[in-house]
């Protein structure tokens, strides 16, 4: 079957309209995707609000909502038949729906230069390959290694580092002012902070590699991480001290649901700051510490 | 023994070093495999490994195991203990052979289970590789593993799921509102089982305590569980906490569960410890997790593939006549199931491979967001597994669970599946149901869905509103 020119023509009309809006190239999609997302729809909006429950009749009216209150998970959610309420089914489809596009969203390629941030890679050639292969999201490529290796003196008490890590969308929504809100506090703090750096598919083990390559007393690294039903936008926190290669992630510290809703920008950098006091000052992170905030 | 390891397949022949090069290359498609460079580099070396595969006999797989019967608890467990009797009943057959005896009609559950204890975990794996996808149906459904505990599961033409009401900080009044969001529906039959936040011994013993309470005050007969460690368990239980079901991940080699923090002889105090201080009525008490790709993940997989891997953790499961084991099949992402395809293959290679072991299966149908799957996979898996005759599923408000973070199954959806297929709760949770109206002639009530139709008492309102007011 072969294509007729109207077909075509529109096809030709609908990339041009794509490029202006400034729509991501469709390189950047996964594979069967479908057509780029329109920039014109992207705007702020909250969803409504859920009703307190959907229960005709209950047994005992005035409880249902103390129960409702006792856990954020959905309960009294009622039913149609025995399945969801089409309410609750388009909103577990919207929550999907934001995971899985902040999964497959990349970082603009100007976003480090854009941050005053040194531009590195992972040895991912693409992000199905950061998919599959974990063990290549955790080292740098070799063109990376050669451009840390100018700031080898630099020795800084906290390197800064930002990844996409599993939500790059994370990073574009949220990254700017966690950033600035960790570089205030670690300069308050009166810790020397060397060039800032930006890894493309990043794993939470690249920043070892990077901490050893600069001699840095400390890593702290922001990273998308992995997104659960509307949560596309949450950043997380890693914390190093100390940092070797194959360091255990129970010899780090996180903080997680870095979002607008959930933990601010200077809410994370100081309890980061809090941390890295206590591990500087002991020479260790992670469980060690004994502040809660270790990651098994 | 090499030169009969060879096949052609349209043509070109293929042919492999040693059985396990054939068993790792027999593998249907997956991820895991893939990373962990032992999948077949084509289509056609895949299908040339099945039908070598299909030419070997049981004897042969037996003198084949995958990891060392020196370096490996588990291997000397297998090996040991794989009873010659049955094993003499099939052992000159080859996998092609077993695979039709398999699935034959005049074959009955009772007679697959009659030569299971003389099946090593390379068997069961080496003939789940040669079965399709409704071969591993039919082949599990006829398997019936019939387990008591509280309750009793695994009986014909009834399906029970876990409820799992965690909370994102083990709020103990958090849990027991999910809990009877859960009964309200129907679901909790198989266990009521918690993943704490905080693994600590004093957590697990309160939330056991609290999860109790109410089982007591409702009456509802059914089995509670949190998952921490199995040592905190075993603490906990020292220190006097109400336990029913002892619960631990376990995987396929000695070092994968090193990985674990356990082995033979941790799992054998924890089965006695439970059999003479756990509260349930037995005779089956433990509850164990697995999944493929746990051995891979800990890098102690032995250059074996992520099925036969599996397969042992069940030939590990089966020590200790468990009342519960699933596969999370899921939960570990991408990197190891790649999509739904993979998931739902992997989920039903679960189910019958722990069926042909012996084990009362169940199955956690789930997926993290980055895994290439959605809610309508796992429907469709749950579907197939129901009709596979799973023993249970998973239960949780819409799917979501706010405390692991990943996607699973709902208690809307076992509600549809007992819908679909005319399946009923355990027996025991059945009359309970009835009791309370929330079960008549065969289906759910009107009043289904209605938690608060569980708190008419006010001593039960106590134990989820009062912590303070709460009574044993």
């Amino acid at each position: 079957m072969s294509l007729d020119d109207s077909t075509v023509d529109s096809i030709v009309e609908a990339v041009l309209r794509n490029l202006r809006e400034g729509a991501p190239p469709a390189a950047a999609r996964p594979l069967g995707a479908g057509p780029v997302e329109r920039a014109e729809t992207v705007q702020a909006c909250t969803p409504a609000p859920r009703p307190v429950h959907a229960v005709p009749a209950p047994a005992h009216a005035a409880l249902l909502p103390r129960l409702v209150a006792l856990t954020p998970s959905q309960v009294a959610m009622g039913r149609a038949g025995n399945r969801f309420r089409t309410d609750d089914y388009l909103r577990a489809r919207e929550g999907q729906a934001d995971a899985r596009d902040a999964v497959h969203s990349e970082v603009p390629d100007d976003w480090p230069a854009r941050h005053q941030l040194l531009s590195l890679r992972t040895q991912c050639v693409d992000r199905p390959e950061y998919l599959l292969f974990p063990s290549k999201g955790r080292r740098l490529d070799a063109g990376s290694v050669a451009a840390l290796a100018a700031q080898r003196d630099s020795a800084p008490d906290v390197q800064l580092i930002v990844g996409d890590g599993l939500s790059p969308n994370a990073v574009v929504q949220n990254g700017a002012a966690t950033l600035a809100a960790m570089q205030r506090a670690f300069a308050a703090a009166g810790w020397r902070v060397g060039a800032g750096c930006y890894v493309k598919y990043a794993r939470i083990a690249v920043a070892d590699e990077i901490g050893v390559l600069v001699r840095a007393r400390a890593t702290v690294l922001l990273v998308g991480e992995r997104p659960g039903l509307g949560t596309g936008d949450s950043l997380s926190v890693y914390i190093a001290v100390n940092p070797k290669l194959g360091q255990d992630n129970a010899e780090k510290n996180c903080i997680s649901n870095v979002r607008p809703i959930g933990i601010a920008p200077e809410e994370a950098a100081a309890q980061t700051v809090t941390i890295l006091k206590r591990g500087l000052q002991l020479g260790v992170g992670g469980v060690a510490l004994g502040l809660g905030w270790g990651r098994k | 023994m090499s030169s009969r390891l060879r096949a052609c397949v349209f043509g070109r022949f293929f042919s492999f070093e040693s059985i396990k090069e054939v068993m790792n290359k027999a593998n249907e498609l997956r991820s895991g495999d893939v990373q962990a460079g032992l999948c077949a580099t084509s289509d056609r070396e895949r299908v040339a490994a099945k039908r070598v595969l299909s030419e070997l006999t049981l004897d042969e797989l037996y003198e084949a195991p995958s990891v060392p019967y020196e370096s490996d608890e588990l291997t000397r467990l297998f090996q040991d203990g794989c009873e010659a009797a049955a094993r003499r009943r099939l052992g000159g057959l080859s996998l092609g052979q077993v695979r039709e005896w398999l699935l034959d009609t005049r074959t009955t559950g009772e007679d697959v289970l009659a030569v299971s204890p003389g099946l090593t975990p390379e068997m069961v794996a080496g003939v789940t590789k040669l079965m399709s996808n409704m071969d591993l149906v039919v082949a599990a459904r006829k398997i019936r593993v019939v387990v008591r505990c509280n309750n009793t599961l695994g009986l014909p033409g009834r399906i029970s799921s876990r409820l799992q009401p965690n909370h994102p900080r083990d709020s103990e009044e958090g849990i027991l509102a999910v809990i009877l969001d859960g009964l309200s529906y129907g679901n909790g039959d198989a266990v009521i089982g918690v993943n704490p936040s905080t693994e600590t011994v004093e957590s697990t013993v309160e939330i056991l305590s609290r999860v109790k309470a109410l089982m007591n005050k409702l009456a509802v007969p059914t089995q509670n569980c949190v998952l921490s460690h199995i040592t905190i368990q075993m603490q906990a239980m020292q220190k006097g906490a109400p336990l029913d079901l002892c619960f631990q991940s376990i995987a396929g080699s000695e070092g994968a569960n090193r990985n674990f923090g356990v082995s033979l002889r941790i799992l054998d105090e924890a089965a006695a410890m439970t059999h003479e201080l756990g509260t349930a009525k037995g005779p089956n008490v433990m509850y164990f997790e697995t999944g493929q790709g746990t051995a891979l993940s800990a890098d102690a997989h032995h250059g074996t593939d992520q099925v036969t891997m599996e397969a042992r953790a069940y030939g590990l499961a089966r020590r200790y006549k468990p009342f519960l084991v699933n596969s999370v099949v899921g939960f570990i992402g991408p990197e190891y199931l790649h999509d739904g395809k993979q998931i739902t293959r992997a989920g039903l290679e679960d189910h019958f491979m722990g069926k042909l072991s012996g084990l009362s299966m169940g199955c956690d149908a789930c997926y993290t967001n980055h895994a290439e799957c959605d809610q309508n996979d796992v429907e469709n898996l749950e579907m197939l597994l129901a009709s596979a005759g799973v023993n249970y599923l998973m239960g949780i408000p819409a799917g979501d669970d706010v405390m692991l973070n990943y996607e699973t199954t709902s208690f809307h959806n076992n509600a549809a599946l007992r819908e679909i297929y005319g399946l009923r709760p355990a027996p025991e949770f059945e009359a309970w149901l009835e009791r309370v109206g929330l079960w008549r002639a065969g289906k759910l009530t009107e009043r289904a869905g209605d938690a608060t139709l569980l708190l008419n008492r006010e001593d039960v309102r106590a134990v989820v509103f009062g912590s303070k007011r709460r009574s044993a």
